[in-house]
């Protein structure tokens, strides 16, 4: 491999700057959050903590693990992830396979108009009302399915997939068939192992999705038994100023504990994203990119 | 011809399509029918049998739950399940099946109350709800169940009498000259504002606490002047005043519209002018003395950046100590007061009655006289309905009872702890009126203030005294006073109770009117702006004239008229 030496120009240090400054952006808010987790709530209050703790105090963690319902939330967000993401990669990955095959004779009947049927759910949806009377008339009301299945496939993620599928030589499928393997061998055996890097990005898309959607939780689930992003919104609102409740109005005191519960439900995802994000580069590729 | 095959199989997966979505929509409509045929198959009883105040056999009444933020349970309970529910099915026979909980200051209440309505699912026996909109589309789903008759049948003296204390309170829940829910009173009485006024900056200058406009001016001039906080910058706030979201903003502290009201009139609400009828109060002459006045005071450093000044960053300013006078309702002392004292307890904020005005009709706004109200299935059976009553009657039965702690079953080791046939007050209370099916305890306004402030003034109390202030579980609050906060807080209430401002309540509670959907947004805007620029001395005061000819011009006449109409049909 080569390296090649040359001097940093006027444009390399504009662009660090650049970096720097963007990454800044994106850093301090995580930055202020944990330091307002780590800080007594005087101090929290009267607007001392910038990102840095200021009265250390583990105080807010313990206040937000003395409610059980995170510890229930964060239980029900585990289930709807892996249920959420192991049948929705599955049920991607299969679609995008169909698809690739285009139309014609190796592929399936009214390609066409599946792919206008996809997109168009891609653009419009049954709203939220219908929506929730299906859900609901199903029978899966306050069940972990509810959050679930509603998600469980996104029409950009199949339309990833289904590219990258179809970049693939087809004359590897093609000796596959010769030896007797059929479609779902294919499938399996040949495209997914050679689609690592779309299928974990896609896997990540989905896991994040899953982690951090509230509006279904909130709408589908008692309050028993909503997943932790959920949880966490009803937990960040402020309250409503109009009313002359007193410790509804002390609930701004609370903030370095929502903070912490903040913090909390950001670890997972946090310490998800190192690993699969070397994927990301060789993972989205929407279309025109040939071999 | 392979053009054709294709298309025959489009068609078909067409076709078993709507043959799959027309099975399941067959089958949803068979399950969804199931529990109403149960439910009508009950027999239906006129009376209740009731024995020792239990129901037998125990009746079950369904409701929905909104969790009010703040709630604290023990371990392994919750708003379904706790000593509250528990007592009303082991003293009342009635059992409480909620469909569903949600919380209600993320507005997942009302979001999935709306899609219940709008999806025209079977609503459950009785619930409560507190916000306007929902209300109004309840009313106007003709959903629910007008409650003038059962009211007049089946509640008790005691419930009867606290309602007729605030008729207006169902002002808000009429339609048709009929009721269609039960307001929950609230108790705002106590709640007047006083001056909160930082006593060791008024000591430091040996100042005494104004009692008019004049004096309040001398001292805001010396709170100003002087560096008081002693960090060498002229950054204090001898006054706070709250611009944001509106001027003349209420109970919450800091109390704003008691500065109007000394020029005679309040900001932002509707209340009955010298014929009887509805007024405006922002579009009142009375405002303009009160805008000259507020641009003297910005320009002069008097008050904070009230245009930007809202509850919230007012707590800031007072914890960190910058603030020398607030107005605030008698729980001010306990937030945000108490957070300043957690970082600097030599602070000391006393209180004082508001400063008299000029005019000598000196008023604030009173807060809503409402927490919601309860409404009914309009199927729900005549059994149930008395159940709910018998519910309901029950708790306001404590206010004749020789009893004051008829309620410890779930009021002790909650809100007090009971010992030795006393209750004493305990460390972290939880408080057990959160658990309540109608969202809020009983209130009998004038009762309950009575003992308030017999108990502020360090009276004997009577049982009657007791039973009131325990119904609220009042009783929490440290009846020996050893607990100075609470002291100065019992303070705060007599002085709230004496002083001479007149409490005056918004009189329009009824949906927006047909002009204030299509103007009301833009007329509000102008109204702020114009108070903001006059104040900031961006504009002269003429601005005011202008801005209350257009006011009237473009739409507020029309408003007006139908804000008045709407009074006439409810009052």
């Amino acid at each position: 491999m080569k390296t090649k030496l040359r001097s940093y120009g006027l444009f390399d240090y504009f662009n660090i700057v650049l970096m720097l400054f963007l990454g800044a952006i994106c850093v301090l808010p995580l930055l202020h959050v944990v330091a307002l987790s780590f800080s007594s709530s005087p101090a929290v209050l009267s607007n001392q903590v910038y990102f840095w703790p200021v009265e250390f105090t583990t105080a807010a963690y313990q206040r937000a693990f003395e409610d059980p319902q995170l510890l229930k939330s964060f239980w029900v967000s585990i289930k709807r992830v892996c249920l959420g993401v192991s049948i929705g990669l599955f049920v991607t990955c299969m679609a995008g396979y169909v698809l690739s095959k285009g139309g014609g004779r190796d592929g399936i009947a009214g390609h066409k108009f599946f792919i206008i049927f996809f997109i168009f759910a891609l653009l419009f949806n049954g709203g939220l009302i219908p929506t929730y009377l299906l859900i609901t008339n199903m029978g899966l009301y306050n069940s972990i399915w509810a959050i679930v299945l509603p998600g469980l496939t996104n029409v950009f993620y199949i339309i990833l997939i289904m590219n990258f599928f179809s970049t693939l030589p087809k004359s590897l499928e093609e000796s596959a068939f010769l030896d007797g393997a059929n479609h779902f061998q294919v499938f399996y055996k040949i495209y997914l192992p050679l689609s690592v890097p779309v299928v974990a990005t896609v896997g990540l898309f989905m896991v994040v999705f899953e982690w951090n959607e509230f509006f279904a939780g909130q709408i589908y689930m008692k309050a028993d038994n909503v997943p932790l992003s959920t949880f966490i919104k009803s937990a960040i609102t402020l309250p409503d100023f109009s009313t002359s409740d007193p410790e509804e109005l002390q609930k701004l005191n609370f903030r370095s504990i929502s903070s912490a519960q903040v913090v909390f439900a950001a670890l997972p995802i946090l310490a998800l994203f190192p690993v699969l994000q070397k994927f990301f580069t060789r993972g989205i590729v929407i279309g025109g990119v040939k071999e | 011809m392979k053009m054709k095959g294709k298309f025959l199989i489009l068609i078909f997966t067409l076709v078993l399509l709507i043959g799959i979505l027309g099975a399941c929509s067959k089958k949803d409509a068979t399950t969804s029918e199931d529990p109403g045929t149960s439910d009508s198959s009950e027999d239906k009883g006129v009376t209740l049998n009731i024995v020792d105040g239990k129901i037998e056999p125990a009746i079950t009444l369904t409701t929905i739950s909104a969790e009010i933020s703040g709630t604290g349970y023990r371990e392994g309970e919750s708003l379904t399940n706790n000593a509250h529910t528990r007592w009303v099915e082991e003293k009342l026979g009635i059992n409480i099946e909620s469909q569903w909980q949600a919380s209600l200051a993320d507005g997942s209440f009302s979001e999935k109350l709306k899609l219940a309505v709008a999806g025209k699912q079977e609503l459950p026996d009785f619930f409560w709800v507190n916000d306007h909109q929902l209300s109004t589309m309840l009313i106007e789903s003709g959903l629910v169940m007008s409650v003038d008759e059962a009211f007049d049948k089946y509640a008790s003296d005691t419930y009867k009498a606290a309602l007729a204390e605030s008729p207006e309170a169902w002002y808000q829940f009429m339609a048709d000259g009929k009721k269609f829910a039960i307001p929950n009173l609230s108790e705002n009485k106590g709640g007047q504002p006083v001056l909160w006024i930082r006593q060791d900056w008024l000591d430091k200058l040996g100042l005494q606490a104004p009692t008019n406009m004049k004096e309040l001016e001398i001292v805001m001039e010396a709170f100003a002047s002087q560096d008081l906080d002693g960090n060498g910058k002229k950054d204090t706030t001898p006054l706070a005043l709250a611009g944001d979201p509106w001027y003349g903003m209420g109970q919450v502290p800091p109390e704003t519209s008691w500065f109007f009201g000394r020029f005679g009139a309040i900001p932002q609400i509707w209340y009955p002018g010298e014929d009887g009828k509805l007024v405006y109060g922002s579009v009142q002459p009375e405002i303009k003395d009160a805008l000259v006045t507020l641009r003297d005071w910005k320009a002069k450093g008097y008050i904070n950046e009230i245009a930007l000044s809202n509850f919230n960053t007012v707590v800031k300013e007072v914890t960190t100590g910058n603030v020398g006078m607030l107005a605030g309702p008698q729980w001010t002392i306990k937030y945000p007061i108490g957070m300043l004292l957690q970082t600097n307890p030599d602070a000391r904020y006393m209180p004082y009655p508001l400063p008299t005005g000029e005019t000598g009709n000196d008023i604030h706004v009173l807060g809503k006289d409402t927490l919601g109200g309860v409404f009914f299935n309009k199927d729900i059976s005549e059994e149930k309905l008395q159940a709910f009553f018998h519910y309901q009657n029950t708790l306001y039965s404590i206010y004749e009872s020789e009893d004051p702690y008829m309620f410890k079953d779930f009021q002790d080791g909650y809100d007090y702890a009971f010992k030795d046939g006393k209750p004493t007050s305990i460390e972290n209370p939880i408080q057990s009126q959160k658990y309540m099916l109608t969202g809020s305890p009983p209130v009998y306004n004038s009762k309950l203030l009575d003992a308030m402030i017999k108990a502020a003034k360090g009276e004997e109390l009577s049982n009657v005294d007791l039973a009131a202030l325990a119904s609220n579980a009042f009783i929490n609050v440290d009846l020996d006073g050893k607990n100075p906060l609470k002291m100065i807080e019992n303070q705060a209430t007599i002085i709230a109770t004496e002083q001479d401002s007149v409490g005056i309540p918004n009189y329009f509670t009824g949906p927006p009117t047909k002009t204030m959907e299509r103007r009301w947004e833009m007329l509000n805007r102008s109204e702020i702006e114009t108070y903001t620029d006059i104040i900031y001395g961006k504009k002269p005061i003429e601005a005011f004239d202008e801005f209350v000819e257009n006011w009237y011009s473009s739409g507020g006449e029309d408003a007006t008229k139908e804000v008045n109409e709407w009074y006439d049909s409810v009052k």
